[in-house]
């Protein structure tokens, strides 16, 4: 029984409150077309090559006993329907120009990562489950339950795109809920991400009652040029958080284009290459409008641009 | 946008933005703090003297090139009379009057609240023709100081001698008696010498010590007078009046005791100006000390006066800009930026005990806030570092302040140091981070650790040098078993700690060659009358008068070294990648040809300050050992206490051989603990926690948080109570950007599944 996951990230200032490492977990059920984090899209593992460190040793290539990797005059191509995700080539690298993309471990290990910076979780901080879906993989309540058992307070980050019974379980297991909600318009949610989003605002309501009693619930909108940042979304949503009465904050997530270089390096398409970002104006906007809707107490803009 | 000025709390008055301005208007500065050279007119006399800079970890080299220029531009000075045939101590003194009351301008800044502005003087060392002979025969000749200090850089084992400064005055004495009482106290023990004894050896030092006093009472008139003057001449009423107090306070201070927390702050920039200037370096390095607590009485006396806290808070940035001005030294010259000088310390807050087994009591006072903000909204000042000492307890406006100063200057270096009840620091008034306040450091030392990993693999003969050359050559260490015999770790790691103990003894045994010159050339009676101990021992502070005086032999690569251990043990012992001698000729290649070992010895092997055990435990070893070889070394003839400690950016290092952790020859080795690649603060903090060393600095980028917003500031509060287990620790803090991933690289650490085990 193991997790597949992407990486830790420490001391981060992204994933909650206080200082908190969070957990990156490989699989997602939605294929938001702006995803940040596009490896952690798809549950199958990949490999990850890195041009700049490439020694063109090509012992890569010849470790991979499926096949899947060729040298050429434009880098390392992988045929990914061959690739079994074995990581020999990773191993077999030299300069580490190849990075796994779903490493698995064990709850039981995993804790023990995790647990390396509880010195400075201090009073907000904690240990952060995203991804990818923090929920997808059913071992990850194994792991909330071991953090908590070691008194460390646990996040989840989710998407609620999962199913109702799968939710109602988790939530026992966390302090706290980070949910995004992204778009009200079922419509525009399916073709932004794939899924309608009937589901994640049923599980929404689920998160709302729990929040009533003893969890904390964030909502998240990644504000997203002509697809999330919309006025009328930002008063759909701020009017749904409004009516459910439980949740403490809503953060409003600053477009991120960053991502474009991973996109590249994964062979992918990004939707948003060399397109104009949000201007400061635009985000004060959809900032007053979200504030306008007096949803919950806090509501703040986050992110790259904050 | 707001600028980061007016992001701060309380930002600059007008007069401390004027002021601060001041630096950043090019050639149009009212005030350039630039080096001053003065020789005398004897034709074999010349203004610079080498032994301020020869520790420095780099410049070395240009020292002849400077030696020309400072000479070619003093001024000279024609001796009085019978000039040599006073003591050296007693012509030092002599000149650095002349210096200061004659030749260097005296100058109040515009709107300036403290007299007292040039203070970075190159002078001669006033002596005579035999002495001049016979220092240049112990420094220069074949066999001298400076060949061998030469060779011991040039060949990456580090850098050993005397750099300027390095000690902490008892400012708080000099404020309860003034220069007066200090002569005084000095004068009873000359009365103590027998007669025939007062006119020669120990009697002429104190007479020396005692002229010395009047330096800075001299120059306080001077200034006195020019304030006066200036007050006569000015139409405005305000500054007018500033003029006439600043007066006032120049017919106190220095001379007698501080009435107030204005004079206070006068004297103390007089006395450290003076002492500058009598150390002969490009801005020595002299701590001022506990400040918020030695100024604490006389702050909360004025207050209770009526003082207003904005004309104090005025007065300690004038204090603080002063300070600041020390680094323009190389101002105007042509040296190495790393000449310029080092920055004036500042210790705040930190934990006290009155007695043995009391409580600890915080010392954060109000005066500890008014320094941080003053420096916080001082953007753009350099050449001045607070060391903040902060514990587990230490008050969250504290933090906060610290939070505050960060986010208004985040690149300015900011220092915590952690402390603990029951640890020296905590253990009187007078203790300090650097050691009890009068500490004097004699002599200073870096050694280059992953040199000793060179020699242990090379036989102890190093591996710049060819086959033929290496049998003419004398071996820089001892002869070492071949490594390639060496059946385990163990054996090479024995091979390496013989040779780290022989790097030790040889920078100790140069830096005592280097305060035994500078003991009979170069004394310095001003620095002895305000280190306790010179008076009471009637003997100068470079001659062994100190009570407490320490050679610092410092690591220097820590990180580098450790890592390269980790190398060889990974590539060699544990995966069989290469044998030691394809290891030695991949080093002695500087890589060449051997890139894919290379990029194993760099990427692959574990490396310290990843908070991976295994190579914590190494790093914990290396740094255990150092410790216990500095320890070993005695006591020196000048008294002095081998002290070890852990080099930061002070101990940075081009040396010119390839390590086995992949970093190529004439690379920086890594800063003290700080690895190479940027890491996460936490990994690091934890990995140094695991050391056990009471004296390292750490360099940590943190990440771009804006602390204007109470929850970064909760996260900054977080980390350095997370981090405030570790006494003993610097962490030297920045605040930046620089820390974002590059396009395309994940945020996140891919930790490998072999290492996802429980440890």
């Amino acid at each position: 029984m193991s997790i597949r996951y992407l990486g830790i990230r420490r001391i981060s200032d992204t994933d909650g409150p206080g200082l908190r490492t969070a957990l990156v977990m490989k699989g997602c059920p939605l294929a938001c077309k702006w995803c940040r984090v596009p490896e952690g899209i798809h549950r199958k593992k990949q490999v990850l090559w890195r041009g700049e460190r490439c020694l063109r040793c090509e012992d890569c290539v010849s470790s991979c006993a499926a096949g899947a990797l060729t040298l050429g005059p434009n880098g390392l191509e992988t045929d990914r329907r061959r690739c079994e995700g074995c990581f020999s080539c990773v191993s077999a690298c030299p300069s580490q120009a190849l990075l796994p993309l779903g490493l698995e471990a064990t709850p039981e290990a995993l804790c023990t990562l995790l647990l390396r910076d509880r010195a400075y979780f201090g009073q907000e901080g904690g240990v952060t489950l995203t991804g990818g879906e923090a929920l997808l993989q059913e071992e990850s309540l194994a792991l909330l339950r071991l953090l908590r058992a070691e008194g460390v307070s646990t996040a989840v980050d989710t998407s609620g795109m999962l199913f109702p019974q799968q939710f109602e379980l988790a939530l026992p297991e966390t302090d706290l809920v980070l949910y995004d909600l992204k778009l009200m318009d079922d419509r525009l949610h399916r073709n932004f991400t794939g899924q309608g989003n009937s589901l994640i605002l049923k599980n929404f309501g689920t998160a709302a009652m729990w929040a009533k009693g003893q969890g904390r619930l964030f909502v998240r909108t990644p504000l997203i040029p002509g697809a999330t940042d919309t006025l009328e979304n930002i008063r759909a949503i701020g009017q749904r958080i409004a009516a459910v009465e439980s949740v403490e904050r809503w953060e409003l997530m600053a477009f991120d284009q960053r991502c474009g270089g991973m996109y590249q390096r994964l062979g992918l398409r990004w939707a948003y290459e060399g397109l104009p970002g949000i201007s400061q104006d635009r985000y004060d906007l959809l900032l007053d409008t979200a504030r306008e809707t007096r949803a919950c107490p806090d509501i703040r803009l986050i992110g790259p641009l904050r | 946008m707001p600028s980061r000025d007016d992001r701060f709390a309380a930002p600059a008055s007008p007069r401390l933005a004027a002021l601060r301005d001041n630096c950043f208007v090019g050639e149009d500065r009212c005030f350039v703090n630039s080096l001053i050279p003065i020789a005398l007119s004897s034709a074999w006399d010349g203004a610079f003297s080498e032994t301020g800079f020869l520790a420095a970890p780099s410049g070395f080299a240009a020292l002849p090139d400077l030696r020309a220029a400072f000479d070619k531009a003093a001024r000279r000075i024609s001796p009085p009379k019978e000039f040599y045939r006073l003591s050296v101590a007693e012509r030092r003194v002599w000149l650095l009057r002349e210096a200061l009351l004659e030749h260097a301008p005296l100058e109040i800044l515009p709107g300036d609240l403290l007299a007292g502005a040039r203070c970075n003087l190159m002078l001669s060392q006033c002596l005579s023709k035999t002495e001049t002979k016979s220092q240049s025969k112990l420094t220069n000749r074949k066999d001298g100081l400076l060949g061998a200090l030469s060779a011991f850089r040039s060949e990456g084992r580090g850098c050993a001698g005397i750099t300027g400064g390095g000690y902490m005055p008892d400012y708080p004495h000099l404020l309860s008696v003034g220069f007066q009482g200090i002569q005084a106290e000095l004068k009873v023990q000359l009365d103590l010498l027998p007669k025939k004894e007062r006119d020669c050896g120990r009697g002429v030092l104190l007479r020396s010590m005692m002229d010395a006093c009047k330096i800075p009472v001299l120059l306080a008139e001077r200034y006195a007078a020019l304030c006066a003057a200036l007050a006569q001449s000015e139409q405005d009423e305000v500054r007018k009046n500033e003029l006439l107090r600043m007066a006032d306070n120049l017919a106190v201070v220095p001379a007698g005791p501080a009435q107030d927390f204005y004079q206070a702050v006068q004297s103390l920039w007089l006395a450290h100006m003076t002492l500058m200037a009598e150390e002969n370096a490009a801005g020595a390095q002299i701590s001022l000390g506990r400040v918020d607590q030695y100024l604490l009485p006389y702050w909360q006396k004025s207050i209770r006066k009526g003082m207003d806290p904005a004309l104090g808070r005025d007065i300690v940035g004038c204090l603080l800009l002063h300070c600041g001005s020390v680094r323009d030294a190389m101002t105007g010259y042509d040296g190495p930026a790393c000449m310029a000088g080092e920055e004036q310390t500042l210790l705040l807050s930190g934990l006290q005990q009155e007695t043995a087994g009391s409580a600890c009591i915080d010392e954060t006072s109000e005066l500890t806030h008014v320094f941080l903000d003053v420096y916080g909204a001082l953007s753009g000042l350099s050449g001045v570092v607070p060391l903040v000492a902060l514990h587990r307890r230490s008050p969250e406006g504290l933090i906060e302040r610290l939070g505050n100063v960060l986010s208004a200057r985040p690149d300015a270096p900011l220092c915590v140091r952690f402390t603990a009840a029951g640890s020296s620091e905590a253990d009187g008034q007078t203790a300090t981070p650097f050691g009890p306040v009068g500490k004097w450091r004699a002599g200073e030392a870096f050694v280059q650790l992953s040199k000793a990993v060179e020699l242990a693999l090379t036989h102890g003969r190093g591996l710049d040098v060819g086959e033929d050359a290496r049998h003419k050559r004398k071996r820089p260490g001892p002869d070492a078993e071949d490594a390639a015999t060496f059946d385990s770790f163990e054996g090479f790691y024995a091979a390496f700690q013989e040779q780290m103990g022989i790097l030790i003894e040889q920078a100790a045994d140069l830096t005592n060659r280097a305060t035994a010159i500078r003991s009979m050339f170069a004394p310095a009676p001003l620095a002895s009358c305000l280190i306790p101990g010179c008076g009471d021992s009637m003997r100068d502070v470079t001659g062994g008068g100190a009570e407490n005086s320490v050679l610092s032999i410092q690591a220097a690569g820590f990180a580098t070294a450790v890592d390269s251990l980790l190398a060889i043990r990974y590539l060699t012992y544990e995966q069989n990648i290469c044998t030691m001698d394809t290891l030695t000729a991949a080093l002695a290649a500087d890589w060449y040809g051997y890139e894919l070992l290379q990029a194993a010895a760099r990427y692959r092997a574990p490396k310290f300050g990843r908070d991976d055990p295994n190579a914590d435990a190494l790093a914990g070893r290396v740094a255990a050992d150092f410790l216990m070889l500095v320890a070993q070394l005695p006591k020196t003839a000048l008294g002095a206490l081998p002290h070890p400690g852990f080099a930061g950016t002070a101990g940075e290092m081009r040396p010119p051989f390839a390590t086995p952790d992949g970093r190529n020859k004439w690379d920086l080795t890594c800063s003290g603990f700080t690895p190479g690649e940027p890491v996460p603060a936490t990994a690091l903090t934890n990995s140094v926690s695991a050391l056990p060393s009471e004296n390292g600095v750490l360099s940590v980028a943190l990440p771009a948080w804006n602390l204007s917003h109470p929850e970064a500031l909760a996260r900054f509060k977080a980390f350095l109570l997370g981090a405030a287990g570790q006494n003993g620790l610097t962490l030297q803090l920045t605040c930046n950007e620089h820390d974002l991933p590059a396009e395309g690289e994940p945020d996140y650490d891919c930790v490998p599944v072999q290492e996802a085990e429980p440890v």
